[in-house]
């Protein structure tokens, strides 16, 4: 530090100080610390944004051994690739691009400081932890080489399509028909599930961790399977937990009679694999058919959920396998001779099939529809001791039906969030009329009431006939609810129901008034995922004969846009059509690309061309 | 050293009424009455209670400073006068002069003055066009303790001129320094200095007038001019956030000028 040059300042020096007040006061700084582009406005859990700064030296002489202070420790300094070094040193009027490395919150300005010489930035730092880590969302789409796998993931907001998914597939066997049936996301650490139409149908399984980027398939490749799968097989759900992951579904055996449930499971984020239900541990008196449809963990406990046929009576029974200790070991907790019974359920040819699955904390449910000697009617199988005892909530004796109810009912998803569990479906209501219908719990699944249904709800604009709810996703106190209904122009639109406080109320955020305005044929949601207040909803759409994957989403409480539809920078390049979504996740905490329509759409007698992105 | 100058002042004070005592006690002395009739006593003690007005005039003068990569920080005053109260109390004794129509009076006083606010402009930066201009403020406060001699002429029987001279120490406070700058964006940021009282050599020099009112009470009133001396801010610091570095220097005023309208009610014991 200089040593302290202390004298006063005589009258002439006044006299200029006096002038220099009454002039205007323009903006005067030893540095220019300015934004060198957009600053980041979020951030996720365990990942990190970019924000630059121009820093620009205004006097005249050098300036050297300045540091940047101020910012919290989650916040660190890029001096490598050209950027600003640490401490800066700037000849005059020299400029440096400052990099900082934002890997949490902050809400602050910084400054650059030698000693008692400091100049603050002209724009501080707010950047808020968003609600989500990372969501993906998974299907299938064809090009002009065969149908690939689609895969759209974000981590900041952006959705981006990596590469990855695409030049890893294994090279043998060939994929030539590839679908992502589900996806799921616990942190940085994201799977995706599906099967392949090649030859023969085989199974796969990509995973990425915390290169995001980065997709690689330890499930796909020859010998990646049970030693006995030689086909037909899929995945059909997946659900991870921390390290815990499952992905549950079903194949064919060795000389093809057999259909068995099938766990591929992994204790280390995806890295290597074990089937712990296999051809080795079918269900009792397994007969032919068999499937696992609906997969969820939840810390150590996971649940795979699905029927199975019996060889004795030919009844399908609902087929429930668990393990409480992170995949140790897995036992039945509903099948014939286990678990809870269905009320009315039939002697011979009877059915009953658990579609979905969802646990949190101890509390599970399980969804799906079951015949009662007269219909199918809609089941919920609950537990609130992580497993430990099942019974069912909803069934021909418990819990009543939905209004008007008259046949096939049925749930198709479920979804828990503590205490908190809802359940769509659909059903057929005494009009006729094929209805959707959601039943909600607040007390871990003990008791139900349907909070949608045919008198119950909000109003779906336009509505003809045939709604659905396809899939259900709950958070914190805000669901989602996503499926298909007919409007009075006889097309299939998407529909999207939201609630905000824990499925009291729900609106309808998206329907047949603010469906993709291109759309022509049909559209649906075939997932919805949430995660604190963000939440995607993802399916299909087709405009003039071509299927378009959609997307919509709401960040962190926002209100819902579509993301991904037939706007041609939203999809791949090298998309022809049959682009679909089928399984979505939002991990945990974004920027939407905005929607962008072509005007120039009249009818169908412009047809979309893939190499046009303007 | 100021403390030195304060003990000489003060023996400088009692050995000058040591001896007009001692002469005092030595010559036949001219009694005088007061308005009364009476006979002045030889002494009096006396406790007075001060009160008054001050119009305080900090001094003028700018200052500057260079840290850290030759950063100047060049401080212009624009203190104006600015007036506060006064109150305190005197105790002393007085006595007449012998063979003169002269009474001594001598004691200690104590004032407290209002607080008042100093203003000014500053500039931070490498150079005047990369300076970032700021404006500051902050409360100066005064007391005082003083050795007072005051003379007093009883040739009128109601009216007593006097005249007075005050010797002692002052206790100057500078406090609650804030700046702030109008500009936006980037701004070189300006130090904030810690509160400081300093003790500082302080003398008064007044004239007035009293008034017998009663025979234990008198009411004086009159003019007094005080220089209470150096005050200076503590050591300051350059901070942003969790960044802290020392500015060692310091803001200060070599003096702080006061003009007061004194009133004193004299009870005499």
């Amino acid at each position: 530090m200089t040593k302290p040059s202390h004298f006063k300042i005589r009258p002439l020096y006044q006299a200029l100080a006096l002038i220099a007040l009454v002039q205007p006061v323009y903006a005067s700084q030893n540095f220019l610390i300015q934004p060198n582009g957009p600053l980041p406005t979020s951030v996720t859990t365990g990942g990190s944004v970019t924000a630059n700064y121009t820093v620009t030296n205004l006097t005249n002489s050098a300036r050297n051994g300045y540091n940047v202070v101020g910012l919290p420790n989650t916040v660190t300094q890029n001096a490598s690739g050209g950027n600003c070094p640490a401490p800066i040193n700037l000849v005059a009027h020299a400029s440096c691009n400052l990099q900082l490395i934002i890997s949490g919150p902050v809400k602050s300005n910084f400054a650059l400081c030698h000693g008692t010489s400091c100049t603050t930035a002209t724009t501080p730092l707010n950047v808020t932890l968003s609600s989500f880590s990372r969501m993906v969302a998974g299907g299938t789409y064809c090009s002009n080489s065969g149908c690939l796998p689609l895969l759209a993931q974000t981590s900041s907001g952006t959705w981006s399509y990596p590469t990855s998914i695409l030049t890893n597939l294994p090279s043998s066997p060939g994929f030539s028909n590839a679908n992502i049936r589900s996806a799921s996301c616990s942190g940085e650490l994201c799977i995706v599930a599906g099967y392949d139409n090649a030859s023969s149908t085989t199974p796969f399984i990509a995973v990425s961790t915390s290169n995001a980027n980065n997709w690689v398939y330890p499930v796909g490749g020859d010998g990646t399977w049970p030693i006995d799968l030689t086909g037909n097989a899929q995945f059909t759900s997946a659900s991870c937990s921390g390290t815990l992951c499952i992905v549950v579904g079903q194949y064919f055996g060795i000389g093809g009679f057999q259909q068995f449930p099938v766990i591929a499971q992994s204790t280390n984020s995806g890295t290597t694999w074990t089937y712990p239900i296999d051809s080795t541990t079918p269900p009792p008196n397994l007969f032919i058919n068999s499937r696992l449809n609906g997969a969820s963990c939840s810390g150590n406990l996971c649940i795979a959920a699905g029927t199975y046929e019996d060889n004795t009576n030919a009844n399908f029974y609902a087929l429930l396998e668990q393990t409480t200790n992170g995949g140790s070991s897995w036992s039945n907790a509903i099948d014939r001779f286990n678990g809870p019974t269905l009320s009315n359920y039939g002697s011979f040819g009877a059915y009953a099939e658990f579609f979905s699955a969802s646990c949190s904390g101890l509390v599970c449910a399980a969804a799906g529809q079951y015949n009662n000697n007269i219909t199918n009617i809609p089941m919920v199988a609950v537990t609130q001791d992580g497993g430990s005892s099942w019974n069912y909530a909803i069934d021909d004796t418990h819990t009543a039906k939905p209004s008007l109810f008259s046949i096939n009912g049925g749930f198709t998803s479920t979804s828990c969030s503590g205490n908190l569990c809802i359940a769509g479906g659909t059903y057929i209501d005494t009009n006729a009329h094929q209805q959707a219908m959601l039943a909600r719990s607040t007390d871990g699944g003990i008791t139900w009431t349907y909070v949608i249904d045919a008198t119950t709800g909000p109003s779906l604009s336009n509505y003809l006939s045939s709604a659905a709810f396809y899939s259900v996703s709950c958070s914190g106190t805000v669901c989602a609810a996503g499926g298909v209904y007919t409007n009075t122009n006889s097309t299939p639109v998407p529909m999207l129901a939201q609630s905000t406080d824990s499925g009291a109320t729900w609106t309808y955020v998206i329907d047949s008034n603010n469906a993709p305005s291109h759309l022509t044929d049909f559209g649906q949601f075939n997932s919805v995922s949430c995660a604190s207040n963000t939440c995607i909803a993802a399916g299909t759409f087709m405009v003039c004969g071509i299927q378009f994957p959609l997307l919509a989403q709401s960040i962190d409480g926002g209100s819902w846009t579509y993301a991904i539809s037939d706007n041609a920078a939203t999809i791949p390049s090298n998309l022809t059509g049959s682009g679909v979504f089928n399984g979505s996740s939002v991990g945990s905490t974004s920027s939407l690309m905005p929607l962008t329509f072509k005007s120039q759409y009249k009818g169908c007698a412009k047809v979309f061309n893939t190499n046009d992105k303007s | 050293m100021f403390f030195h100058r304060i003990q000489s002042f003060t023996w400088l004070i009692l050995s000058t009424c040591l001896a007009a005592s001692t002469s005092w006690a030595h010559t036949s002395s001219t009694q005088t009455k007061n308005v009364f009739g009476q006979h002045l006593q030889r002494y009096h003690y006396i406790l007075a209670p001060v009160g008054g007005y001050v119009w305080l005039n900090p001094t003028d003068e700018d200052q500057h400073f260079t840290g850290t990569d030759q950063d100047q920080f060049i401080y212009n005053s624009h203190a104006t006068t600015q007036h506060a109260g006064l109150g305190g109390l005197f105790a002393g004794i007085e006595w007449q002069i012998p063979n003169t129509s002269l009474i001594n009076r001598f004691g200690l006083e104590y004032d407290y003055v209002g607080s008042i606010k100093v203003k000014g402009t500053s500039k931070i930066g490498v150079e005047p066009a990369t300076a970032t201009p700021y404006t500051y403020q902050y409360n100066e406060q005064n007391q005082q303790i003083l050795a007072v001699a005051k003379i007093l002429m009883m040739a009128d029987q109601y009216y007593h001129p006097y005249a007075m001279l005050g010797l002692g120490a002052a206790f100057n406070r500078l406090s609650n320094f804030t700046t702030s700058t109008s500009q936006q964006g980037s701004i070189n940021i300006a130090p904030i200095f810690n509160s400081n009282t300093e003790a500082a050599f302080t003398y008064s020099l007044g004239l007035g007038i009293e008034l017998d009112v009663s025979r234990i009470l008198s009411i004086g009133i009159g003019y007094r001019f005080s220089d209470f001396g150096h005050s200076t801010f503590d050591d300051g610091q350059v901070s942003f956030n969790n960044y802290h570095a020392e500015f060692p220097f310091s803001l200060k005023n070599d003096h702080a000028y006061a003009n007061q309208i004194i009133m004193d009610f004299n009870f005499f014991i």
